[in-house]
């Protein structure tokens, strides 16, 4: 009660105060959510389809650069307990006014298809020939193109044969080509980035023998399952720890801003304080006081900080530059952005609290 | 020690600034139950020290203090002492600018296990008794000087302390109001049986006690 009263007397101080620890909550959300909704993208790139294991560059730091020779396939199609291997390039090049601009170079068995659905024209492999392209229904509409339009592309045109849809919006925001013009477009004569391998045999136990023995017979790579396939590059992890190392900053440096607040807030108050001591409350009393009307401004300000959080997802992912961004909103990411403002709350009153409660009523009462 | 004694002091001392100011030197003192003591002497004889002393909020450097059954020299929790056994009253500026005059009184309250209703409830009987029942729900801002003492009285009374301390309560009033407050206070010690001590540098209040103690520099000069 005294919490709430003291906050509403100092309006726009914990309007001030709160609008602090809800931007904090909310980048720490934003960020996350993002981190998080790029690594389940990466996830869900080949999980649908019908690949049991992707095969990627073991020291690859991102899965464009995860080069693989195509002779591999060749060798992994001789194998026994593999029924299927289909290449995968995936490559990243401009097209203005786009600065990244994914394309996925596939063939025509590929269980990558699969990810795709084709809502206008032709499918890419309708009809045989190159310097064919789909595009994405995000792409077409971040690039103002339609069936029959041309695409340039690193130095060529390619004709758009086809639109598709896709629910992960990465494939949605990107191009779909053959391999060998997507080989030739990324500078991989002969390799490719991964290659979607099919088991004959998907029980668990003969996923995790072919996973060791594949790794056993070629030390340079890593297979995963595709639910798990971001974790093969160090990369999603990092953006994870970025996320993680904005919370640690967002808390301190909120927690400063709450602490600020807290303390003019300790400090105008001396002489009340002082005599809610002389009528008998302990310091314990007096330090939940403080801590009470920091948790309130907490309260009021995580909640607030999520909803900013994710509307500046939604905000980011409505420009064409970002429109494969896709929030991903798990507990975790909740979880962080409660931490966060709560974290602030408990950091801002820690110092507050132990000058509030250094308040004699003595001192306390001969202060005017 | 008799029933009937309140409070018994023996051979205190406070000094402050490491020696320097004697503020208190050699007091002697029992207080019995339902007695009205007053304390008088010129500004910085050490009137206030003493009240603070008597009302658990400062500890002696020398001297013996025993509150009830209760040696307040050793005592580990002197908010727990003040919770129960002490009501104070301060010049103005003592109410909670935030908070309306019930939830002023309630305050005391918060520090022993009162339920929310009968907190409500005592507050009320006790704004009754120092006639604001129109003003329960005002705030300090919007009540007079002689009202807020009022309500600063009747938060001194709300936990049935044992012993009433009233450091110039009237000091900032003017001499009308504070009469006022002054004889609710009279008043109500007569119908409660409270033991009061209160500092005052009016002498006609003064003499209206039971008893007056009158310090020069720390040492009680006569009672
Ligand atoms: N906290 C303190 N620090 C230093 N000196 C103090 C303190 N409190 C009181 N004194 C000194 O002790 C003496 C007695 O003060 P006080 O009890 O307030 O007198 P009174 O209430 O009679 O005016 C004064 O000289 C005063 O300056
Ligand atoms: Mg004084």
């Amino acid at each position: 009660m005294l919490a709430f009263r003291n906050l509403l007397r100092r309006r726009i101080r914990t309007l001030l105060t709160v609008t602090g620890v809800a931007i904090g909550v909310s980048i720490v959300v934003a960020l996350s959510a993002i981190a998080r909704g790029f690594r389940t993208q990466v996830n869900d790139l080949f999980s649908s389809g019908r690949a049991h294991l992707i095969l990627s560059r073991k020291d690859a730091a991102d899965p464009i650069l995860s080069y693989l020779p195509e002779s591999l396939l060749g060798e992994l199609r001789a194998r026994d307990e593999i029924a299927a291997v289909e290449p995968v390039v995936l490559g990243a090049t401009q097209v203005p006014p786009l600065a990244v601009f994914i394309f996925f170079g596939t063939t025509r068995d590929s269980p990558f298809l699969e990810q795709i659905r084709v809502v206008e024209g032709e499918g890419l492999f309708a009809t045989p020939g190159t310097d064919r392209v789909c595009l994405g229904a995000r792409a077409a509409r971040n690039l103002g193109r339609e069936v029959g339009d041309t695409l340039p592309l690193g130095g060529r045109e390619l004709t758009v044969v086809g639109l598709f849809e896709s629910a992960t919006p990465l494939i949605d925001a990107g191009a779909l080509l053959s391999l060998g013009d997507a080989q030739e477009l990324a500078g991989l004569e002969q390799k490719i980035t991964s290659a979607l391998v099919q088991l004959r045999d998907s029980n668990r136990d003969a996923l995790v023998r072919a996973e060791q023995e594949l790794e056993a017979d070629y030390p340079e790579i890593e297979a995963t399952p595709p639910s798990e396939w971001a974790a093969a590059f160090d990369e999603f992890d990092l953006a994870e720890q970025t996320a993680t190392v904005f919370t640690i900053l967002a808390i301190c440096i909120g927690g400063i801003s709450v602490m600020n607040t807290m303390l003019m807030s300790v400090f105008e108050r001396t002489r009340e304080i002082g005599i809610l001591q002389a009528i008998g409350w302990s310091r314990w009393m007096v330090v939940r006081q403080v801590l009470a009307e920091a948790l309130l401004v907490a309260t009021v300000g995580t909640p607030l900080g999520i909803a900013l959080g994710v509307g500046i997802v939604e905000l980011i992912g409505s420009f064409q530059q970002f429109s494969w961004v896709a929030g991903h909103y798990d507990t975790t990411v909740f979880l962080q952005g409660i931490a966060v403002g709560f974290g602030m709350g408990v950091v801002g009153s820690i110092y507050p609290a132990w000058r509030a409660v250094g308040i004699t009523p003595i001192e306390a009462l001969r202060y005017e | 020690m008799s029933d009937d004694v309140v409070l018994r002091i023996e051979g205190l001392r406070k000094t402050y600034e490491t020696g320097r100011v004697r503020a208190l030197d050699g007091i002697d003192l029992v207080l019995r139950r339902g007695e009205f003591v007053s304390i008088v002497g010129p500004s910085g004889s050490g009137k206030s020290t003493l009240l603070h002393v008597l009302g658990a909020l400062d500890r002696p450097d020398e001297g013996s203090v025993w509150l009830g059954g209760q040696d307040l020299v050793t005592a580990e929790r002197l908010d727990r002492v003040r919770a129960r056994s002490i009501g104070f009253v301060f010049q103005l500026h003592n109410l909670v600018p935030t908070l309306t005059a019930v939830e002023n009184v309630e305050l005391p309250l918060y520090a022993l296990d009162v339920s929310r209703a009968e907190r409500r409830r005592r507050a009320e009987e006790l704004l009754v008794a120092v006639g604001l029942s129109e003003r329960l729900h005002h705030r300090p801002s919007q009540m007079s000087g002689g009202q807020r003492q009022r309500v600063a009285i009747a938060r001194a009374l709300v936990n049935q302390p044992e012993l009433v301390l009233a450091d110039e309560p009237t000091g900032d009033l003017d001499q009308e109001t504070g009469r006022h407050v002054l004889e609710l206070l009279e008043r109500l010690r007569e119908e409660r049986g409270l033991t009061l001590v209160l500092v005052t540098h009016d002498m006609a209040v003064a003499e209206r006690a039971d008893r007056t103690i009158r310090l020069i520099d720390g040492r009680i000069a006569s009672s």
